[in-house]
């Protein structure tokens, strides 16, 4: 039987404050493994070394680097909205905690346990974008503001196939609640059933997380740094953690639609979750290193004219066969 | 939508289909990514540049530097001024000095100021000791010219006393040896010219041949405590001949005479010695013998030492030309 942690922990306070603490810390060290991953993967792709010197494997590189932001001075530009302003990089950082206590890490045991998870967590991810929103027009900088429209404009397209490919699953498992659509992959993920459907909701997922080749809402050769341009020290390390963390919750949606969440042979689920959700977190590390930035019109026509319409197929044709079936 | 904006080129898009387009462009994309996974594994080709220095080719040319020759335990420049002369570019600086018991000149201050060397090479080609090579050095930086002024003696400067006190035991050595050579040689023509009276000088031109011919069987006696090198033949062969006729006039020869024989038994190397030899004749004839020769020697010396210097760096010129060929390869 699934267990939260409400059921262990009886006091509900406590509960939220316990639960707020473990996300925190694992948002925090996931985000400095992967920043430091992103480098060395990118650096051996480039046949270079990358980090070294800090650590083994250059490892602390980023824990460093984290010190040099927290010693930042935090520099607010003239004219700028400052409810919006300071309140972007907040806003940014919620939904992606939110997000992440969504998942069942093993068969007995998710921190929180709803029966509209799926819907839940792609409502939180439609929140970050609101953040990026409110980041490019705080800052009173046409380049941040280009860059929030390109997010937006991107946000509102690629949503679109993702939670279609994420219906087409639903439809088979018949529940929105993540713990049974891993429960009803019995003996084989749902890739085998919706290749198309994983592959499209990747894509998106990609899309969403603003990572390159569809990273043009950062695209730094044209805005400079999009959104978070007039954003220094540590405001810009939460929008940078949320990136890194975002990056996590998609790979774990992923992970419990198509291809069986904590579920493997001999190894316990903990390991099987991670295991997979860090292999798609790779892919996205190898993807971003091998293809170049797609131009935005080419962005949009991606979306529009190939996602989208094959992802209505796609459930058009998951629908009637699972009509004739039953 | 208008050609620019579809993912592919305008003529791809008519001879296939929207799928098969789809499908072929994914399959560009699988192909990338093997690109980069097959990259993820391969030793990375970049240096961690301050810990790790490339492996310079032997062609590579630098600031000059002095070479340290092992059987030395020294640089060997003598201060001949050949590489200040000759240089472009003016940036060479040498003082020398001679030092007591010790034959040949030593540079005391050796300065180049690579700031204005233009790496010719010029003055590597002309040093007769062949004590210049490029250095390795690529990466010097600094904000004042000045500091591109290297004093190339500054790695020698401790050793520089032993190096000399060395020098001093090894020409001593030689100095004697000499010597012995020249005694043994004065006691062969004495013997000589006691045959010679014993012949009886009265016939000048009997008195001629054997002088001729006599030094000449001199020389294999007096090469052989030597045993040098075969280069060194050459000038040592008119030793003896100049002390021949160093006591001509004790034969009672003609002076005209023993000025006719040197240029015909001369080798045109040895001719400025001799003629000092006969100049100086009449006055003190044993003394300028004794002078000449140790001068002609010290050249054969120079030279059999350049010899050797030309042979080592050809042979390491080689040795490096392997080692790149194999590593190549
Ligand atoms: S390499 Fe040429 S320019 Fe440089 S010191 Fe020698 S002679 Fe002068
Ligand atoms: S040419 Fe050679 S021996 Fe002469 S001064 Fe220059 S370095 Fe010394």
């Amino acid at each position: 039987m699934l267990k939260t942690l409400s059921d262990l922990v009886p006091n509900v306070f406590l509960a939220m404050l316990l639960a707020a603490a473990a996300i925190m810390a694992f948002a925090t060290v996931n985000a400095l493994f992967l920043v430091w991953l992103e480098r060395k993967v990118s650096a051996r792709m480039q046949r270079r070394y990358g980090p070294t010197v800090v650590g083994p494997f250059g490892m602390f590189q980023t824990l460093v680097d984290v010190v040099k932001l927290l010693s930042k001075q935090l520099i607010s530009p003239k004219d700028i909205d400052k409810p919006l302003y300071h309140l972007a990089p907040i806003v940014v950082f919620v939904p992606v905690v939110l997000g992440l206590s969504l998942f069942p890490i093993d068969k007995s045991f998710a921190l929180v346990d709803t029966n509209v998870g799926l819907v839940l967590v792609f409502a939180f991810a439609g929140m970050g974008f609101i953040a990026i929103f409110m980041a490019g027009w705080g800052s009173n900088n046409k380049y941040a503001l280009l860059g929030a429209m390109r997010a937006v404009a991107q946000n509102i397209a690629y949503e679109i196939p993702l939670i279609l490919a994420a219906l087409a699953v639903t439809m088979i498992a018949r529940s929105m609640r993540i713990a049974d659509i891993v429960e009803a992959q019995g003996s084989f993920p749902y890739i085998l059933v919706q290749p198309i459907g994983a592959l499209i909701y990747y894509i998106s997922a990609v899309a969403e997380t603003n990572r390159a080749p569809f990273d043009i809402p950062e695209a730094e050769s044209e805005l400079v740094a999009g959104f978070h341009t007039e954003y220094s020290g540590m405001r810009f390390a939460l929008f940078f953690l949320a990136e890194y963390t975002n990056m996590v919750i998609v790979s774990m949606v992923a992970t419990s639609l198509f291809l069986g969440g904590y579920k493997g042979p001999l190894l316990p689920g903990p390991v099987w979750f991670f295991g997979k959700v860090y292999f798609l977190i790779f892919v996205m590390l190898w993807l971003r290193w091998t293809f170049p930035r797609l131009r935005f019109d080419q962005l949009m026509t991606f979306a529009w004219k190939v996602l989208i319409p094959l992802a209505l197929a796609n459930l058009l044709v998951t629908a009637t066969v699972l009509k004739v079936m039953s | 939508m208008s050609a620019d904006t579809s993912l592919v080129a305008p003529g791809a898009e008519k001879k296939r289909g929207y799928l098969a387009l789809l499908v072929a462009g994914f399959f560009t994309l699988l192909s990338g990514m093997w690109v980069t996974l097959k990259n993820l594994f391969r030793k990375p080709v970049t240096l961690r540049y301050p810990r790790e220095r490339p492996e310079l080719s032997t062609a590579f040319r630098s600031a000059i530097d002095l070479v340290d020759f092992e059987e030395l335990g020294s640089h060997d420049c003598v201060a001949c001024m050949q590489c200040v002369n000759i240089c472009p570019s003016f940036c060479i600086q040498v003082e020398g000095q001679k030092y007591d018991g010790v034959k040949r000149k030593r540079a005391t201050k050796f300065l180049v100021d690579y700031a204005l060397c233009s790496v010719c090479g010029l003055c590597i080609d002309v040093c007769p000791t062949e004590t210049l090579k490029y250095s390795k050095i690529y990466d010097e930086v600094s904000f004042e010219r000045d500091a591109f002024v290297f004093d190339l003696l500054e790695p020698f400067v401790e050793r520089e006393e032993a190096f000399l006190e060395g020098q001093r035991i090894a020409d001593a050595k030689e100095a004697e040896e000499k010597k012995k050579k020249a005694e043994a040689a004065k006691k062969a023509k004495a013997a000589v010219a006691a045959k010679k009276k014993a012949d009886g000088g009265e016939e000048a031109e009997k008195a001629e041949k054997p002088k001729a011919e006599k030094p000449k069987a001199a020389k294999p006696k007096a090469e052989a405590p030597k045993a040098e090198a075969p280069k060194a033949e050459a000038p040592r062969a008119d030793e003896p001949k100049a002390e021949a006729e160093a006591e001509a006039p004790k034969a009672e020869a003609d002076a005209p005479k023993a000025e006719a024989d040197a240029p015909k038994a001369d080798e045109p190397k040895a001719g400025k010695v001799d003629k000092a030899a006969v100049e100086a004749k009449p006055a003190e004839p044993k003394p300028k013998a004794a002078f000449a020769k140790p001068d002609s020697d010290a050249k054969a010396a120079s030279l059999a030492r350049i010899e050797a210097a030309k042979k080592r760096a050809l042979e390491k010129k080689k040795q490096a030309e392997q080692q790149a060929e194999g590593e190549g390869e």
